[in-house]
C-alpha cells in the first residue's frame, strides 16, 4: 500500500502493457504463476510428492536389507524394474493424472475460471501457462525422486561407474520428461473438455492401456505407452504377449510423435477454452 | 444526413442485443430480446429465474448465444476474448482463489490483464481502498465475510479502468455501510461516462443507483426506460391491501361505499379483508379516520403489492394484453 499515494485515481496509474507479443508472453507468465500458487497450496501436491517418494523408498529398502550375491538381482536390473514398473506405468500416470486433469478441472470445481475468462487472456497464453508450470513443477519433482533412486542404486553393487555406464541417467530421463509432457497434455485436454477428466484418466491409463498387449499392432500405435516403450532402453523387458507382432517405432520418430501429441492436445485445449461454455448459473 | 445520425446514435450504445435468445434444451433463459444499451448506470431489474444473470453472461461473453447476436463496442464477446479489455465483468458467483489475500488476488486479475507487477501492485490499492476493503486487503479472501467478497469482486471488475461494467447483484449480502459505498460508487462510474449494466431483483436498490431500469421476466423485457415510468404503469392496476380486524364485515361495508375500492373479500377462516383499490395513496389517507371513527380495532395491515414480484406480475399481465 506504501507504493501509491493516497487519493491516486485509477485513470493516473500506468496501463497494460502495449506490446501485443510482450502483453501476451507476461499474461502467459501470470498464468503461470497463478497456477503454481494453487497447485502449491493443494493437499493433492502432498499426496503427489509422497507418491514420488515410494520408489526411492524401495530403492533405500533394496540398497539396505538385500545382501549382496547370492542370486540377487544386479543394481541394473533393479533399475530397469523400477523405471518400468514404479516410474513408466504407476508414479508418473498417476502423477500426470492428477496434475494434469486438475490444471482447469480444479478451476472448474472452484469456479474460478469465471475471473480467467473475463480477462483479456489469449486461449493460448491461458493453455501454455497453465501448461508450462504443470510441467516444470511435475518434472522437477520427478527428476528428482528418479534422481535419488539413480543414485541409491548405483551404489548397490559396489561398482558405481559400470552402472552409470550401462544405465545411462539421461536416457531415462528423457523418457520421464516426455511422458509427463504427452499424458499431461491428454489430461489437461480431459480437464478443460470433460465433468471426471480424472475418472477419464483412469480408464485412459489403467483400461486401456493395461489391454494394450492384446491389442493388434495398428492399435497398439494409437497409445502413448507405445512411444514410451519405444523410447524406453529396455523395450526387450517388458514380456508382452504380441510382443513379436510389433516393432518398436524409431526413436527419432517416437520423440517426434510424443511431441506432436502434447502439442495437438494442448491445441484441442485452446480450442474447447475457445468454444466450451463454462457458466454457472443458478437458473441452469 | 440520416444515416449520420443513425451512425451517431449507434456509436453511443455501448451494448446491443438483436433477437438474442438462449437455451439449455428445453429451458429458454433469454427469449428474443432486442436491446440498446447506452453510457451511464442501466438497472437489469427482474425476479429470480428472470434470466438476467444469463444475458449478462451473454453479454461478458461467457455464453454463446443460441440464436440472434450480442455485441459491445461492435465485437461479438463470444468470439472475442480481447473485448475484457473494455469491460469488466463482477459475477454472480461467490467463487474465490481463497488461500490469496484480497490484495493478491486483484493484483492477480490485472497481471492477467496485462499489467506489470508494480503497475497492478498501484492499481490493486488503488481499487481496494475505494471500496473501502484497504483494512483488509492482508486477510486471507477465506476470512472475508459475504459483502467484503463482493466487494471484492467489484474491485476486481473495476480494477483496470473498463469501459463498460457488468455487475450481477453486486449488492448482495453487502452491510449498509458498503452497500451505500458501493451505490455511490456506481453511480459515480455512470457519471463518468461509462456503461454500467447492474442486475438486482430488488426495485429500490436499482432506483438508488439509476433511472433508466430494464424489466425482465421468464427471458423477456418487459419494460425499459424510466423507472418512473415504469412505475407508472403500476397505477393501472388496483392495489391489493390486506387487513385484519375485529370488525371485517363491518369495515367491508364501508370500503365498498369509495369509488376508488374495486372490490372487497372476506376470507373464511380469519377475519381478514382483501381490498383492491386503483387509488392507494387516497385509499391509505382515508383509512385512519374509517378506522377511528368506527372503532375498528386492526390487528395488521400489509400490501402484498409492495415488493418486486407484485411489479413483475402486473407487467408480465399488461404484456400479454
Amino acid at each position: 500500500m506504501s507504493d501509491i499515494a493516497e487519493n491516486t485515481a485509477l485513470a493516473d496509474l500506468p496501463g497494460p502493457i502495449g506490446n501485443c507479443a510482450a502483453r501476451w508472453l507476461y499474461q502467459m507468465l501470470a498464468v503461470a504463476s497463478l497456477t503454481l500458487r494453487n497447485l502449491v497450496l493443494r493437499k493433492r501436491t502432498l499426496f503427489i510428492v509422497l507418491l514420488a517418494c515410494v520408489p526411492v523408498a524401495i530403492a533405500a529398502a533394496l540398497r539396505y536389507w538385500l545382501p549382496i550375491g547370492g542370486g540377487r538381482p544386479t543394481a541394473h536390473q533393479f533399475f530397469t524394474g523400477m523405471f518400468i514398473g514404479p516410474y513408466v506405468y504407476f508414479v508418473i500416470v498417476l502423477t500426470t493424472i492428477f496434475f494434469g486433469a486438475s490444471l482447469f478441472a480444479d478451476e472448474r470445481g472452484d469456479r474460478t475460471i469465471t475471473f480467467l475468462l473475463t480477462r483479456p487472456v489469449p486461449r493460448e497464453a491461458l493453455v501454455v501457462g497453465k501448461f508450462l508450470t504443470y510441467a516444470v513443477t511435475v518434472n522437477v519433482m520427478l527428476l528428482v525422486s528418479l534422481a535419488v533412486t539413480y543414485s541409491i542404486l548405483s551404489e548397490m553393487d559396489g561398482d558405481a561407474a559400470a552402472f552409470r555406464k550401462a544405465v545411462p541417467f539421461l536416457t531415462h530421463a528423457r523418457v520421464l520428461v516426455l511422458e509427463v509432457l504427452a499424458y499431461g497434455a491428454l489430461f489437461t485436454f480431459f480437464g478443460a473438455r470433460l465433468k471426471r477428466p480424472v475418472i477419464a484418466g483412469f480408464v485412459y491409463c489403467f483400461v486401456w492401456e493395461s489391454i494394450l498387449p492384446y491389442l493388434p499392432v495398428f492399435l497398439k500405435k494409437a497409445t502413448i505407452m507405445h512411444y514410451m516403450l519405444s523410447l524406453s532402453p529396455h523395450w526387450k523387458s517388458r514380456g508382452e504377449i504380441l510382443e513379436f507382432f510389433v516393432e518398436p517405432t524409431p526413436p527419432a520418430r517416437a520423440v517426434w510423435t510424443l511431441l506432436a501429441i502434447c502439442v495437438a492436445f494442448l491445441a484441442l485445449t485452446a480450442i474447447t477454452l475457445r468454444t466450451k461454455e463454462y457458466s454457472f448459473e443458478k437458473e441452469l | 444526413m440520416t444515416s449520420e445520425v443513425g451512425a451517431v446514435q449507434r456509436a453511443e450504445k455501448s451494448i446491443e442485443a438483436r433477437d438474442l435468445s438462449k437455451w439449455y434444451g428445453e429451458v429458454i433463459a433469454v427469449n428474443k430480446i432486442t436491446l440498446s444499451i447506452a453510457p451511464g448506470v442501466t438497472g437489469l431489474l427482474g425476479p429470480n429465474g428472470a434470466g438476467k444473470t444469463t444475458l449478462l453472461n451473454l453479454i461478458a461473453g461467457q455464453l454463446k448465444p443460441s440464436q440472434g447476436d450480442v455485441s459491445v463496442r461492435g465485437h461479438s464477446p463470444w468470439s472475442d476474448c480481447s473485448i475484457h479489455r473494455l469491460a469488466g465483468y463482477c459475477p454472480d458467483i461467490d467463487s474465490f482463489y481463497r488461500a490469496m489475500t484480497g490484495h493478491q488476488f486483484v493484483v492477480a486479475m490485472l497481471r492477467l490483464s496485462g499489467f506489470r507487477s508494480r503497475a497492478a501492485r498501484q492499481r490493486a490499492a488503488a481499487v481496494l481502498r475505494t471500496v473501502g476493503l484497504v483494512e483488509a486487503r492482508k486477510k486471507k479472501i477465506g476470512a472475508y465475510s459475504k459483502g467484503m467478497r463482493q466487494r471484492l469482486k467489484l474491485a476486481q471488475a473495476i480494477a483496470h479502468s473498463p469501459e463498460i461494467l457488468l455487475l450481477d447483484e453486486p449488492l448482495g449480502g453487502m452491510d449498509p455501510l458498503g452497500r451505500r459505498r458501493s451505490i455511490d460508487l456506481i453511480k459515480k462510474l455512470g457519471k463518468e461516462g461509462k456503461t454500467v449494466v447492474v442486475s438486482s431483483h430488488i426495485l429500490h436498490e436499482i432506483e438508488a443507483m439509476t433511472n433508466t431500469i430494464v424489466v425482465m421476466s421468464n427471458g423477456k423485457i418487459l419494460a425499459e426506460g424510466n423507472v418512473h415510468e415504469v412505475r407508472e404503469l403500476l397505477d393501472k392496476y388496483p392495489r391489493k391491501v390486506h387487513i385484519t380486524c375485529d370488525k371485517p364485515r363491518h369495515l367491508s361495508a364501508k370500503l365498498v361505499e369509495f369509488d376508488d375500492v374495486v372490490s372487497v373479500s372476506l376470507e373464511r377462516d380469519t377475519p381478514g379483508l382483501l381490498i383492491e383499490t386503483i387509488k392507494p395513496d387516497a385509499f391509505f389517507n382515508r383509512l385512519p379516520k374509517l378506522i377511528v371513527s368506527n372503532n375498528i380495532e386492526v390487528e395488521s395491515l400489509t400490501s402484498p403489492d409492495d415488493n418486486v414480484e407484485a411489479v413483475f406480475k402486473y407487467l408480465v399481465e399488461e404484456k400479454k394484453t
